[in-house]
């Protein structure tokens, strides 16, 4: 009898966690998204560049006569679209930019990210920046804007393409953390840099190249205001090819470091 | 048993004694074992009284209610004496052959090696000699005749084997047990590993077979702040638990219980500090396991401590832009619980 009772009770008790187990594993073991820290995203999957255009400060085209944007789908990063940037920067005739801009409207504390794509490599004669931060003496002042940091490329005593950072504060090149840093061609690779704008000494720099960090400037004033610019761009001076292209793809600014690894959108 | 037998507790004693014939007559008609055994002591007892008197040294004792002599008369009602004390005589247990102790609210009879309690708050001090006397008649009944010193002139027949004196009175359900009971409380569970603790509460039924208890209910906890990978979020849980809990030392005024089972929960997080904050849902299924222990019992039902362990083999993964996946919620789960448990029926 007792036999029978036990095996009548585990019965019951069996048929009742099937029943809450069957109904329970659709939605065991699931994903919760609980959201996201990235703020703006441009990923000209759409074709244009109304992401960059769209947002507070946006704005996407060439400030030279020679430069000129459009979304291509020649190369892309994720998905079908990147931009490309190209620019005519013979030597003697000035610089010559394409390029997107986010102006104001970013966070006083921020990552900001960009995957680029260099189908050939050039020669720097002057300069090339591909990565810029401008600021502001006085917030309502356009007037007042002057340029802060350059990431740009420049080239090795193998001619090879590596990366640069000039702080126009000091009128200099940083640098490097990590010397011989290579830019490939032909593949993309990221520039993600943490701004600290401040008008302290808590302001800072950080550059990481494919996630690995290669320069920085910590502990220092930034700029005197909150304004902040900043600009994804094919800015050439003096390159040999004279017309050099470069694709963009999967900009982002964030409130945590995206690295090579991260999503930018669901 | 039917309803009208004496039963072992003298609180449900309630027919007032009635002379020998009329209690045979009684009992006869209710079919018990016992009261079958009072009928054929009766049968054979005709009017030998004993001499109230003059207890002999077969029923002692320092009880006060009842008195030994007290008992000995009322056996003397019941059945022919002379018959009977060598039968108590020759009992294994004594010297003396019958004790009767006063507890109080209670008292005990020891015939031979067979003891008896009763409990009695009223003592009523004749029922309780007429309730000694009884037990006394039984056992002497059920006992075999003693080797006669010599023949007997007419030795009665063995009587039947009486079952209701060989075996001790049917135990009562303990103060404070229930077939189905309503556990509710407080509780409180830790997410170990995302730094959480959450306070919330339970409610579930507690359904009771010998030592076997089927527990099935629901619990929630409130919402309470964890850390997830490097994601901050504010969650809550609540679920539903089915278990099998077996009882330790079930007559004790504390005893433990230990519990396994399953569990189905619905876990939501939200997270607190990202710049697009989401709230999803999952669902989760493990097992559970803990031990408890009951106390204070009381009539309505009793308290209650339980420490139980959930685990979950897979639990949900938890994702937020730029990083993707960041972890996953708590595997393991620790939690306390305390209230009451009502017995329903």
């Amino acid at each position: 009898m007792t036999r029978s009772f036990m095996c009548s009770w585990w019965s019951y008790l069996l048929v009742v966690g099937a029943i809450l187990a069957v109904g329970c594993l659709p939605a065991c073991g699931g994903n919760i998204d609980v959201g996201s820290d990235i703020l703006w995203t441009a990923r000209f999957e759409d074709g244009t560049f109304d992401e960059w255009t769209s947002a507070p400060g946006g704005g996407a085209g060439a400030s030279s006569p020679t430069g000129r944007i459009e979304v291509s789908g020649d190369h892309a990063r994720a998905g079908l679209f990147a931009a490309k940037l190209s620019i005519e920067a013979p030597s003697g005739a000035g610089a010559q930019s394409a390029g997107m801009s986010r102006r104001g409207d970013l966070p006083a504390e921020g990552y900001y990210s960009a995957w680029y794509y260099l189908p050939q490599m050039a020669h720097v004669g002057q300069y090339w920046v591909i990565f810029k931060l401008r600021r502001r003496a006085v917030v309502d002042d356009p007037a007042s804007e002057g340029e802060l940091f350059d990431v740009g490329l420049g080239n090795d005593t193998n001619g090879e393409m590596n990366l640069q950072l000039f702080d126009h504060r000091v009128s200099a090149i940083v640098p490097m953390q990590v010397p011989g840093q290579v830019v490939p061609i032909g593949v993309w690779f990221q520039i993600e840099a943490y701004y600290r704008n401040a008008s302290d000494s808590t302001g800072a720099l950080v550059v990481w190249f494919d996630g690995q960090p290669v320069v920085g400037v910590e502990g220092t004033a930034t700029s005197p205001t909150p304004w902040v610019e900043w600009d994804v761009l094919n800015l050439g001076n003096d390159l040999t090819p004279t017309g050099p292209t470069l694709f963009v793809d999967d900009c982002a600014v964030s409130r945590r470091r995206v690295g090579p690894g991260g999503r930018i959108a669901d | 048993m039917p309803a009208g037998c004496l039963n072992a507790r003298m609180r449900r004693v309630t027919d007032p004694w009635r002379a020998p014939r009329a209690r045979g007559r009684r009992v006869a008609s209710l079919g018990c074992a016992g009261g079958a055994a009072l009928l054929a002591l009766v049968s054979r007892a005709g009017h030998a009284a004993a001499d109230s008197d003059h207890a002999p040294d077969v029923v002692q004792g320092t009880s006060a209610c009842p008195e030994p002599r007290a008992v000995w008369a009322a056996l003397g009602a019941l059945v022919v004496i002379d018959g009977v004390e060598p039968r108590l005589r020759a009992l294994p247990g004594g010297p003396p052959p019958v004790e009767v102790t006063d507890r109080g609210a209670a008292f005990r009879v020891r015939v031979g090696d067979r003891t008896r309690d009763y409990e009695d708050t009223a003592r009523d001090c004749g029922n309780r000699a007429k309730l000694a006397a009884l037990f006394v008649a039984l056992a002497a009944d059920s006992a075999e005749d003693p080797l006669p010193a010599k023949p007997p002139e007419a030795p009665p027949a063995p009587p039947p084997p009486v079952n209701v004196t060989a075996s001790q009175p049917p135990a009562a359900r303990p103060v404070g047990r229930h077939t189905l009971s309503l556990e509710v409380g407080a509780d409180a569970r830790v997410a170990i590993g995302a730094s959480s603790t959450a306070p919330g509460a339970l409610v579930q039924l507690a359904f009771e077979r010998g030592r076997w208890e089927l527990t099935a209910g629901a619990r929630g906890g409130a919402p309470a702040e964890a850390t997830i990978g490097e994601v901050h979020v504010r969650q809550w849980r609540v679920a539903a638990q089915l278990a099998a809990r077996v009882r330790l030392g079930d007559d004790r005024p504390v005893f433990p219980f230990l519990e396994l089972g399953a569990v189905a929960a619905l876990l939501s997080e939200r997270a607190t500090d990202l710049a697009t904050a989401r709230a999803g849902e999952a669902g989760e299924l493990g097992i559970v396991g803990g031990g408890g222990v009951r106390f204070l019992r009381r009539g309505w039902g009793s308290a209650f401590v339980l420490v139980e362990a959930e685990l979950d083999p897979a639990p949900p993964t938890i994702s937020a832009l730029p990083a993707g996946e960041v972890g996953r919620t708590p595997r393991l789960w620790a939690g306390a619980a305390a209230g009451v448990s009502v017995g329903l029926f």
